[in-house]
């Protein structure tokens, strides 16, 4: 008999859906690797082009993130995934949405709180991210059943480990999210030229 | 209430496990094609068909048939009427296994 723990794991077929060939794990990772780039560039070889690059980084994120979730990706899984494995559009309850926002606002509080305090040693930080970074790939990995989740929270955490203490705090977090970019870039990369020997399939 | 009268009452049309698990697949998700719900479920095209088309009559499924480029597509959805039917199946299912 069907059980109601079976039909839960139904639920998570669409988000998983979403990752199968691969190509929002490249998008996030050039993000990522764009971001600790000019993050590292600008500890390594501080100039006023670094500092405005630096300046307007978050405003560039947001545009690239935009253009890329709204017209770049949409476009290339109606012709690349689509047509071989199908499409489907998961489903987000809004009390699911509000409850992540609500996540999110207190970990950054959190984070706030703990930089604005007496007792902050700017030094952990960038060790404090990976841990962050490695709790959250780790909850996406368990949640869509995405085992490669896994792998890119080992590397957040060998990273965040491997990190010099005496490193600036920018140069830190700059390495960290490259390599974690980078990570899932590779990760994204192999799962697409996995999905592109599946042939296109026709409806009957 | 005996355990089997009550095991009776789920919704036959949902119960069937091919059918359930096409409604398990389109609940999860606003809408769906024919090729992913093929893939997911491991069934036939026939197969498949059929019951898309019984769930279609129960109002618990819209289909839209459609093209894109030269390539024929077919978008499934569940309804608010077989959204409202599966959440029902699913708490019925849930109270029979003692909520677990």
């Amino acid at each position: 008999m069907t059980s109601a723990k079976t039909l839960g794991g139904a639920a998570q077929a669409a988000p998983r859906h979403w990752n199968v060939d691969g190509l929002p794990e490249i998008e996030g990772g050039v993000l990522l690797v764009l971001w600790g780039s000019i993050l590292a560039w600008h500890a390594l070889w501080p100039s006023r082009l670094s500092a405005m690059a630096a300046g307007i980084l978050p405003l560039l994120l947001v545009a690239l993130l935009l253009v890329a979730d709204q017209l770049l990706l949409p476009q290339l899984k109606a012709r690349v995934t689509y047509p071989r494995v199908g499409y489907a559009q998961p489903r987000v309850a809004p009390y699911r949405r509000a409850a992540a926002a609500g996540l999110g606002a207190v970990a950054a509080a959190g984070m706030a709180a703990w930089i604005a305090s007496e007792g902050f040693d700017g030094r952990h930080l960038p060790r404090a991210l990976a841990g962050m970074t490695a709790v959250f790939l780790a909850f996406c990995a368990t949640r869509f059943r995405l085992p490669r989740f896994f792998a890119y929270a080992a590397v957040a955490v060998v990273c965040g480990l491997a990190l010099p203490r005496e490193w600036p705090v920018d140069l830190g977090v700059g390495v960290l999210q490259a390599v974690v970019g980078a990570a899932a870039v590779a990760g994204g990369v192999r799962t697409l030229r996995r999905l592109l020997r599946t042939p296109i399939a026709e409806e009957p | 209430m005996s355990l089997a009268r009550e095991a009776a009452e789920l919704d036959r049309l949902i119960h069937e496990p091919a059918r359930l698990a096409v409604m398990a697949l389109l609940f999860s998700a606003e809408e769906a094609d024919f090729l992913y719900l093929l893939r997911e479920t491991g069934l036939t095209k026939g197969n498949l068909s059929s019951h898309l088309a019984r769930l279609e009559q129960a109002g618990y499924v819209g289909v839209q048939k459609g093209f894109v480029g030269k390539i024929a597509r077919t978008v499934c959805c569940l309804t608010p009427e077989g959204r409202l039917a599966f959440a029902a199946y699913r708490r019925h299912l849930k109270s029979l296994a003692g909520g677990q």
